[in-house]
């Protein structure tokens, strides 16, 4: 989690609730920060329904 | 945009996506460094005033959407380039920044994906607020340990 004493400056999710979080918005300009390659590869697997090996993003 | 080797996976496992041109899958460092991305020359004053191939490219995504008839765009870029590259974080700034103004007057939808270290290490606080001050809505996605 960003070290920042003001975690208020995110909103902090798992993954699953991430993917629902932006589905339900239609904000133009968000940014999404994460802590390891397989947090982001789960999020473009479950948000493009598509498979990626775990060598791929390494 | 992500990365040429998931290129070919998105391709095969996406064989209908992929006959519809509904997903483009881009090095963002190739992007980012390519300097034969022309300059667009179109009136919007969103793109105006910069020297930026990958602001040439977000306009050229769009165009291409418009050809297809859609009626939304998301652009998914990776911010890793910008700290490896030539380009710089005053570049970043930058970057944000009219992208934002670009959002405004188009149906594309931006998600800029950082990196937790290289967020808290790279940028400088204010350099944080500058850029989180640009996004709308920020999450910070946390993983579950592994099963």
């Amino acid at each position: 989690m960003p070290s920042d004493q003001n975690n208020t400056r995110f909103e902090s999710r798992q993954i699953n609730d991430t993917l629902n979080r932006l589905q339900e918005s239609k904000t133009s300009h968000t940014i999404l920060i994460y802590p390891n390659l397989r947090a982001l590869r789960k999020v473009y697997s479950k948000y493009f329904n598509i498979e990626i090996q775990k060598t791929e993003l390494s | 945009m992500v990365t040429d080797s998931k290129q070919n996976n998105f391709a095969e496992s996406n064989d209908g996506i992929k006959s519809e041109n509904s997903i483009l899958v881009f090095d963002s460092y190739d992007i980012m460094n390519n300097p034969s991305l022309k300059p667009v020359n179109i009136s919007s004053p969103a793109f105006s005033g910069h020297d930026m191939p990958i602001i040439n490219f977000l306009y050229s995504t769009l165009a291409h959407a418009d050809s297809l008839n859609k009626e939304s765009v998301e652009f998914w870029i990776d911010i890793g380039p910008f700290f490896n590259s030539k380009l710089n974080i005053k570049y970043l700034l930058q970057y944000e920044k009219i992208s934002s103004r670009i959002l405004k007057d188009t149906i594309l939808r931006q998600y800029c994906l950082f990196h937790e270290k290289d967020f808290e290490i790279r940028l400088k606080e204010k350099q944080q607020n500058n850029v989180l001050d640009c996004h709308l809505k920020k999450i910070f996605i946390m993983d579950s340990p592994q099963p």
